[in-house]
């Protein structure tokens, strides 16, 4: 590893988002799929029972399920690997705050809700991340968890030079890989 | 590949009919396909085809050079203006003044053959044409010239029935050529290619160029976002008022920081 390599510190919001974004987009493929399928199989043995109820229905139903879907990916993939895909994409690890790079399903459970914390009030639970010194969000604080870079991470040149040159200036660069 | 251009080289689709017809023909007549004669048109095609590419080739090159030298000459304007007749390379050794001077000479003489050739041409017609047309009218109006000029007329129709033979032959043997040239390479190159497909060193190549490429990508998108990272949390506290803070503390003392990925 490098100097400069920000490998093992806390990953930032815009890192962060992306891999969210990445798994947002798995979740929303994976019940579309889902729901081809259903209405495939529905089809195959004539069953059109749920096609003649209400709307309102058919989005409780559809939600309920979507809710349970992304709940059951985030929660499987955290337990399991401390990863979900689209942090392995970018590079990204959940551990606990006490060094333990698993996560129990308890914990799991907890960052879980604390995600719908941090979405019921308007998102500044996640917007958090830019802020805090830890670069922990609602939910990483309910948890006890951090996001941390698990590989070779550094900025771009640009940054890294303009980081310097805020150093020089007198002020205070913002990371100290 | 590109046919020709040349009108007098294009033949019809119905003419190529009749003529493969004839090659058929000839080709049955003279028993099974001769290998001296597929080398033949094997060698006339692929010169034909390979001048016709070069052609077109050299059209292209000609036009870079001239689009190169043209921008260097308005570069060159633009920095210094060098005054007619002055010394241009002041720092010329002798022996670059003697190549250029020959190489310089070489390209004016072919300037010159070329404009006057056309002019020169045309005298040595025109003298040509003085000097054996009296000749000529003499011997178109003896008499006792006629038996041999009708004997002159027949060889001269057995000889243009000859030639027309030859230039429709030429024809066929162009175009047959031409589609002889095209199979071979096209089958050459789908060999080529299937062997190098099937070959494992390549394979294993191209899976490990492939695997490095998509790791230089993702490795450059993460060190973006990595850049965005420290933007966004600088940005975000330039508009809370919050003081820049120092330096990031480290990660959690026992997380292990050599831990690999994934």
């Amino acid at each position: 590893m490098s100097e400069d390599s920000l490998k093992g510190n806390y990953a930032g919001f815009v890192s962060r988002l992306i891999a969210f974004s990445i798994d947002v987009i798995i979740v929303v493929f994976a019940l579309m799929f889902m729901g081809w399928l259903i209405n495939a199989v529905l089809g195959i043995f004539n069953i059109d029972e749920f096609s003649r109820t209400s709307t309102l229905n058919k989005l409780l139903v559809s939600g309920v399920i979507s809710l349970l879907y992304s709940a059951a990916y985030f929660l499987f993939f955290w337990t399991i690997i401390g990863q979900t895909p689209g942090k392995i994409l970018m590079g990204l690890r959940i551990v606990t705050t006490d060094g333990q790079t698993t996560l129990s399903f308890t914990r799991s459970v907890r960052r879980l809700l604390g995600y719908i914390v941090s979405i019921l009030s308007l998102w500044i639970g996640f917007l958090w991340i830019l802020v805090d010194n830890r670069r922990q969000g609602w939910h990483d604080k309910i948890a006890g968890t951090i996001v941390i870079y698990v590989w070779d991470a550094r900025a771009g040149s640009f940054i890294t030079e303009w980081y310097r040159q805020r150093q020089e200036d007198g002020q205070h660069p913002e990371h100290g890989a | 590949m590109q046919d020709t251009p040349d009108d007098v080289t294009q033949i019809t689709v119905s003419e190529e009919e009749r003529l493969e017809e004839i090659l058929q023909r000839m080709e049955l007549d003279t028993g099974s396909t001769d290998r001296f004669r597929t080398v033949l048109r094997l060698l006339v095609g692929g010169t034909l085809i390979g001048w016709d590419e070069l052609l077109i080739h050299l059209e292209q090159w000609e036009e870079e050079v001239r689009d190169y030298r043209t921008q260097q000459e308005t570069q060159a304007r633009s920095v210094v203006y060098v005054e007619p007749g002055s010394p241009t390379t002041p720092s010329m050794t002798e022996s670059q003044e003697l190549r250029y001077l020959l190489l310089g000479m070489l390209f004016e003489t072919e300037s010159r053959l070329h404009q006057r050739g056309s002019a020169i041409l045309k005298f040595a017609g025109r003298t040509t044409n003085a000097l054996l047309s009296p000749m000529i009218r003499q011997m178109d109006r003896s008499d006792r010239l006629q038996p041999a000029r009708s004997r002159f007329d027949d060889l001269v129709r057995r000889g243009e029935s000859v030639t027309d033979r030859w230039i429709q032959r030429g024809k066929i043997e162009e175009s047959h050529s031409r589609k002889l040239v095209l199979t071979a390479t096209q089958d050459t190159f789908d060999a080529s290619m299937g062997q190098l497909g099937q070959a494992p060193e390549l394979q294993n190549l191209v899976k490990a160029q492939s695997a490095g490429l998509s790791k230089e990508v993702l490795d450059e998108v993460r060190a973006r976002t990595v850049s965005g990272d420290l933007l966004a949390e600088s940005f975000a506290r330039r508009i809370l008022r919050r003081a820049p803070r120092g330096e990031l503390p480290g990660p959690a003392g026992s997380v292990d920081r050599s831990e690999d990925e994934g």
